[in-house]
């Protein structure tokens, strides 16, 4: 019964993502070799979170403190546009009440990301942050929001979490590269 | 004289009929108006009266800009000496409003008559074409089927913060699902001036070709396609 739960769950998902989601965005279910599709296993694409937003409160933040916050503003540009990073989530028998595991492809490059590829975030922990309610689209946009902003506290892999520690301009180098390598799939 | 008299009464009413607590500072305010009302009733010449009326108006003005710092409600008064005082002149301007509300009212009948005579010829019309059913009951059955085809698809552009409901109030359209992209991609791409060669549309991640249709890429009511700009 719970698996009768979770597609119906899956189901309802899909329709409302059809109907609106963040643009540059993908997710659908699998579509197995003989036709049918997979309600269970969604691949999706994340897109490298764009500057625009800071260049808006770039400009407002001029107004108010002038000329050298401008410095400030430029190190916190993100890195990762232009990569739409491709990204699988497994849904369980017992979702919503379990969340789904969520894997970039192996060896991916983030503090927060394990070598296998599965993202660390809280609201993916069942025994943290993870609650019945919380869509697809809101994973999703978590882990665009994590890709830009990692979490020290909580490193999955010890290349990218040194990195970002210890030397930022080889880490941002390393960021852009990746980028590149997951240009968009259009 | 007395009629002028008889005008200014009113005013006086206004002040005396002041609620409790006000009374101390009427007393004050009442009282020049009325020491000056009784000076000026004894010196009886008609150019006096006038000039009567001049000062009271100023004074009584006077008082109400006094009041008006404190209490709200007295302005009133002296406004309607004013009016009073120019009555004459109101009343010609209040006949020319009352000659063009009535030109108004009958503009008014005959547009009715016009919206009349148009709605029968539209109910001629209607019975007309019912008269000849024959033909449309030929044509209704072919027109259902087109609407159930049609399909309302929104474009997302990348900017959708600003300009996504923009786009979703000009662009959204009824397509019907047999139509190629193309006739779409061209109506959005005239409508944001951009060259339809720098545009990629994509839906669910995939590259939409002009030559393919909604029903071939299996799309629903109200799906999005979401609008690329190639950067060239």
């Amino acid at each position: 019964m719970s698996g009768g739960i979770a597609r119906g769950r899956l189901t309802e998902e899909r329709k409302s993502w059809r109907k609106n989601h963040p643009h540059g965005f993908v997710a659908k279910p699998e579509t197995l070799p003989e036709g049918t599709v997979n309600l269970m296993v969604w691949h999706c694409t994340i897109p490298g979170k764009a500057g625009v937003a800071y260049e808006l409160t770039l400009i407002v933040l001029l107004f108010v403190f002038g000329w050298h916050i401008y410095l400030i503003m430029g190190a916190l540009q993100t890195d990762w546009e232009g990569g739409y990073y491709p990204l699988t989530m497994q849904f369980s028998e017992d979702y919503p009440s379990k969340p789904p595991k969520c894997k970039f492809p192996q060896g991916f490059f983030h503090p927060n990301v394990y070598p296998s590829g599965t993202v660390c975030l809280s609201i993916l922990n069942e025994d943290s942050g993870w609650r019945p309610a919380i869509t697809v689209k809101q994973i999703l946009v978590g882990i665009q929001d994590l890709l830009d902003t990692p979490n020290p506290q909580d490193p999955a892999q010890t290349e990218g979490y040194h990195m970002f520690i210890q030397d930022p301009v080889e880490y941002k180098k390393r960021v852009r590269q990746q980028a590149k390598q997951y240009p968009p799939l259009v | 004289m007395d009629n002028s008299n008889d005008e200014f009464e009113p005013l006086f009413d206004y002040t005396r009929v002041q609620p409790a607590s006000v009374i101390c500072l009427d007393d004050d305010l009442d009282g020049t108006p009325d020491f000056a009302s009784k000076k000026r009733r004894i010196s009886d010449t008609t150019d006096e009266k006038k000039q009567d009326v001049n000062s009271k108006d100023v004074k009584v003005i006077d008082c109400g800009g006094k009041e008006e710092e404190e209490e709200d409600w007295l302005p009133p008064p002296p406004k309607n000496l004013d009016a009073d005082s120019k009555s004459i002149g109101e009343d010609s301007t209040l006949k020319a409003l009352r000659l063009e509300r009535q030109e108004l009212a009958s503009f008014a009948r005959s547009a009715d008559d016009v919206v009349r005579a148009v709605e029968e010829s539209v109910r001629k019309d209607l019975s007309a074409s019912l008269q000849s059913s024959p033909k449309s009951v030929a044509k209704q059955p072919v027109e259902p089927q087109r609407e159930r085809a049609k399909l309302v698809i929104s474009i997302q552009d990348k900017d959708e913060l600003k300009q996504f409901r923009v786009y979703m109030s000009c662009i959204l359209k009824l397509i019907q699902a047999d139509d190629k992209f193309e006739r779409l991609f061209k109506i959005y791409a005239d409508k944001t001036n951009l060259d339809v060669k720098n545009l990629v549309f994509c839906f669910d991640g995939d590259k939409v070709t002009p030559d393919q249709t909604p029903t071939s890429l299996g799309m629903e009511e109200s799906d999005i396609l979401e609008v690329h700009v190639k950067s060239s």
